[in-house]
């Protein structure tokens, strides 16, 4: 699950966490014959920009990895954006800075690859004996940094410390019935429902392995600057100077040499200002960066002191409905709304070029059954310029309402800001009476999570988007926001057959028939346009001259020991 | 005598205690109306479920009502506790130490800059006149309306990026790479304080060129040198220390915006992200140093006008 702080700067999204189903069988397939490598490169790249073509997005050249680094590197300086890492505890928080930084140093039992597969890492295999019941076949031979092994006590601990009821995972491990040693290098996990995605969390914080004596030492300060960690990771966390940076070293004792860290040094900054994160990476003093704001990249491309590459991301712009009652809750007005956009002005203006039109709320690229997803998307109609003939005809019909309707933005985004201005100009063109309301981060998250912040509101624009999946999957999307019962669903959109769908395909193992059916809820859930596709933009990445090799897509970085494989251009 | 010391030392210190407290106050208040709650950077913006909300609103306190949040506040203040903050769980004492340290140096580096360079530049544009008095004043009329931040940018696009003399971000660690790494930070906090106390320095000076009692200086045949030093200066360092007073202490609000510009980790942009975070303890302690420090530079500049002017340490007769 990717958790979103919301800070003042372009980059940042915020919403609720989303889990991706992921079909059986292929992630059977992918740990068999992948194995870890990133060798998806090249397959993945010319199947990125297939998608990329069929998705409509702008000739950018999109990669899932930089070329591969040629050498080994003394040290890199590499930027987060969004500003310091609350915890390295993935107990206790999962925000996208720790997201970062934490991927690098310890690992969970799965992996997400480069070409947005899921596949092997703490565990070898796993093996859904049906949708309720998974069995882990756990490595052996891993040490963590200080030497000690890896042992099943240390596997249980960590998995079973994110059962606590007061975690914040609570929404997911709830649906956990056990976790339980079934052989001497097996677990097995029963859910409670049939609940297909669950294998997918143990590729983010829910499966991280940490040592279980190390852990019960350091107490309450594991994972803080002075507590530390213990991992197993390609880099070991050498020190964290809070506010100043955090600092990586090596580790010679990584288990997958294939993923050896690439530099001897790897150092975290906490810049969060755009302008200074702009001139860093101009001058040389920060060597990387992902996540660049729009409008810099022309300027970073034209500095001469390294590249800006582009790769699939799994953020989606969109209008996500709040309001339960008033001209929002009406399926007419969002319709109308929905063609009154001008998607494509949106896209040149707010983010430069470097985003496309996008016919559904779901990010075009799709871990299984590709050609059933695109089929579908091709479906609907290409609505990148409006029409606004229909879109008035469509508010007359609801009866012109006449009350405000707020378009909440998160203050200091340009992104979040832009959509929002655009998206009420639209609104007012149609003859509604739309009102931008920026608001500073505390205020605006809380929307989110508070039914009473969330009173006045018609609509959040999330920064950068709104829309985030982990997995390349629609389903994260339509579990969490789509059905009824979710408490996310904040304008408590429902449609019984989109409900009925999520839950068979929840329990369907065969990825093609679970295409089919979610395929279907997909075009049910955008016709209700309880979330109005805006643009997918791609994701960024700055590297210096004198560095390559890291992936690129989103999610990939949050999930993958993506700073091992950055090393020397030459 | 010393009696009447001790009592305006008393009465001094009593002032300042009432200063922080209402201060402190006015600042909690400010906080608690704002709209949003820390608990949107504890959960990260994702859904807890209720149970789970609940727990962490106990944890904080959240929802005690204002008055005994304060209270309980104040009275862990007095023992010298200031609490924890909110986002990192760490104790603030230790969040702020390094970054005071930083934020000090870059306030004195600029105090330094606006003073000596502000005199200087006002004297010799008093004494000598011509071009240079020309030139002076086009750059500090240009330099007090200047923001810092627009400083900071020009300041780091052309001796940062394109020249590469100073470094564009951080603070540096070590004394003489910290005082290179804030030496650019330093001057954009500097400029428009520094264009104050030059354009001050030089109409006081000029005052007193033109009084009496330097031309009595001059035409008995005192040397120029001392009678600037002893008899212009001296008389026209009131109104500066003011001014030079008063510059300094303002640029604790500007060292937020220079910090945030140039990536600095001090207390000014950690301010900002405190105040952002809805951070109650750490924007109270933050508050209140700089508070303290306003007070502080405000009552050294009554002492030295005190030590200028013997007139001030008489106390009037009835």
């Amino acid at each position: 699950m990717v958790r979103k702080l919301a800070l003042p700067s372009v980059w940042h999204r915020v919403g609720p966490p989303r889990v991706t189903v992921v079909a059986i069988g292929a992630l059977l397939i992918a740990l068999i014959s992948g194995c870890g490598s990133s060798s998806g490169s090249a397959s993945g790249a010319s199947s990125a920009n297939a998608a990329a073509t069929a998705a409509g997005l702008p000739p950018v050249h999109l990669v899932n990895v930089t070329p591969p680094a040629k050498g080994d590197v003394a040290s890199v300086t590499w930027d987060i954006p969004l500003g310091e890492p609350l915890s390295l505890d993935p107990v206790k928080v999962w925000d996208p800075a720790s997201q970062t930084v934490l991927p690098n140093i310890c690992e969970a039992l799965l992996r997400v690859e480069p070409n947005l597969q899921v596949g092997p890492s703490l565990a070898t295999s796993i093996r859904a004996e049906s949708a309720s019941r998974y069995v882990f076949t756990i490595r052996q031979g891993v040490k963590f940094w200080d030497g000690h092994p890896m042992t099943m006590a240390d596997v249980l601990y960590s998995l079973r410390s994110q059962l606590s009821p007061s975690s914040f995972y609570a929404v997911f491990t709830s649906l956990i019935k056990s976790i339980t040693q079934t052989g001497p290098w097996q677990i097995t996990v029963t859910t409670k429902v049939p609940f297909v995605y669950y294998q997918k969390l143990m590729a983010m914080g829910l499966g991280t392995i940490y040592e279980k004596a190390y852990a019960q030492r350091a107490g309450a300060a594991y994972g803080t600057p002075s507590g530390g960690v213990m991992c197993t990771g390609p880099f070991k966390l050498k020190s964290w100077q809070p506010g100043q940076q955090i600092t990586l070293v090596r580790n010679p004792l990584y288990w997958d040499k294939p993923h050896a860290a690439k530099a001897s040094t790897f150092i975290f900054k906490f810049i969060t200002n755009p302008a200074t994160v702009v001139d860093g990476l101009a001058s040389g003093e920060l060597d990387g960066s992902y996540e660049l704001p729009p409008r810099s990249i022309p300027v970073l491309q034209a500095s001469g002191a390294g590249h800006v590459y582009f790769g699939p991301s799994l953020i989606m712009n969109v209008l996500q409905a709040v309001a339960t009652k008033g001209p929002v809750a009406n399926p007419l007005i969002r319709q109308a709304i929905a063609l009154a956009i001008d998607r494509q002005g949106l896209a040149n203006a707010t983010f430069n070029g470097y985003a496309a039109p996008a016919r559904w709320p779901f990010p075009p690229w799709y871990g299984y059954a590709q050609s059933t997803f695109r089929a579908a998307y091709n479906s609907l109609p290409n609505d990148s310029r409006p029409n606004l003939t229909a879109a008035r005809a469509l508010v007359k019909r609801a009866g012109t309402p006449t009350s405000a309707i707020s378009l909440a933005a998160l203050s200091g985004s340009d992104a979040s800001v832009g959509i929002a201005t655009e998206a009420a100009s639209a609104m007012t063109a149609i003859g509604l009476n739309a009102k931008v309301d920026v608001l500073q981060p505390a205020a605006y998250t809380n929307i989110y999570f508070s039914a009473k912040a969330r009173q006045g509101i018609g609509f959040v624009v999330g920064t950068g988007g709104g829309t985030f999946e982990d997995f390349p999957d629609p389903v994260e999307i339509l579990f969490l926001e789509g059905e009824t019962t979710s408490p996310y669903n904040l304008d408590h959109y429902s449609n019984p057959q989109l409900d009925s769908l999520v839950t068979r395909a929840m329990a369907t193992l065969n990825p093609a028939t679970r295409a089919t059916l979610v395929t279907k809820a997909a075009l049910a859930y955008t016709h209700g346009e309880a979330m109005i596709p805006l643009v997918s933009a791609p994701e960024s990445v700055f590297l210096n001259n004198r560095i390559t090799g890291a992936p690129t897509p989103y999610s990939v970085w949050n999930l993958y020991p993506w700073a091992a494989a950055i090393g020397s251009t030459s | 005598m010393a009696r009447s010391v001790s009592i305006s030392a008393a009465r001094f210190a009593a002032r300042v205690v009432v200063t922080l407290l209402v201060s402190s106050f006015l600042v909690f208040a400010a906080l608690y109306l704002s709209p949003g709650s820390p608990l949107a950077v504890l959960t990260s913006g994702h859904t807890v479920s209720p149970a789970g909300l609940h727990a962490l609103e106990v944890q904080y306190h959240l929802n005690e009502p204002f008055v005994q949040r304060y209270w309980s506040w104040v009275t862990a203040a007095l023992h010298g506790d200031f609490g924890e903050s909110i986002v990192s769980q760490a104790s603030v004492s230790s969040l702020l130490g390094p970054r005071v340290l930083t934020t000090l140096t870059l306030v004195l580096y600029a105090g330094f800059v606006i003073v000596v360079l502000g005199v200087l530049t006002g004297v010799v544009a008093a004494v000598r006149g011509g071009s240079f008095d020309v030139t002076t004043t086009a750059f500090t009329t240009v330099g007090v309306a200047t923001p810092s931040f627009v400083v900071a940018i020009v300041l780091i696009t052309v001796f940062a990026v394109e020249l590469r003399w100073f470094p564009v971000l951080g603070g540096g660690t070590g004394v003489a790479d910290r005082l290179w790494h804030l030496t650019l930070p330093a001057i954009a906090l500097a400029v428009s304080g520094l264009a104050y106390v030059s354009q001050t320095t030089r109409t006081a000076v000029r005052e007193e060129l033109g009084s009496e009692h330097v031309e009595t200086a001059i035409s008995r045949g005192v040397p120029r040198r001392t009678v600037i030093r002893r008899h212009v200066v001296r008389n026209a360092a009131i109104p500066i220390t003011t001014v030079a007073g008063l510059s300094i202490a303002s640029l604790i609000a500007g060292v937020a915006v220079v910090e945030t510009a140039f990536g600095i980790d001090g207390l000014g942009s950690y301010l900002i992200q405190a105040v952002q975070n809805k951070d109650f303890a750490v924007v109270q302690a933050i508050s209140l140093i700089l508070v303290t420090v306003f007070i502080i530079t405000n009552a050294i500049v009554d002492v030295v006008h005190l030590m200028l002017d013997p007139r001030l340490r008489v106390p009037a007769r009835r």
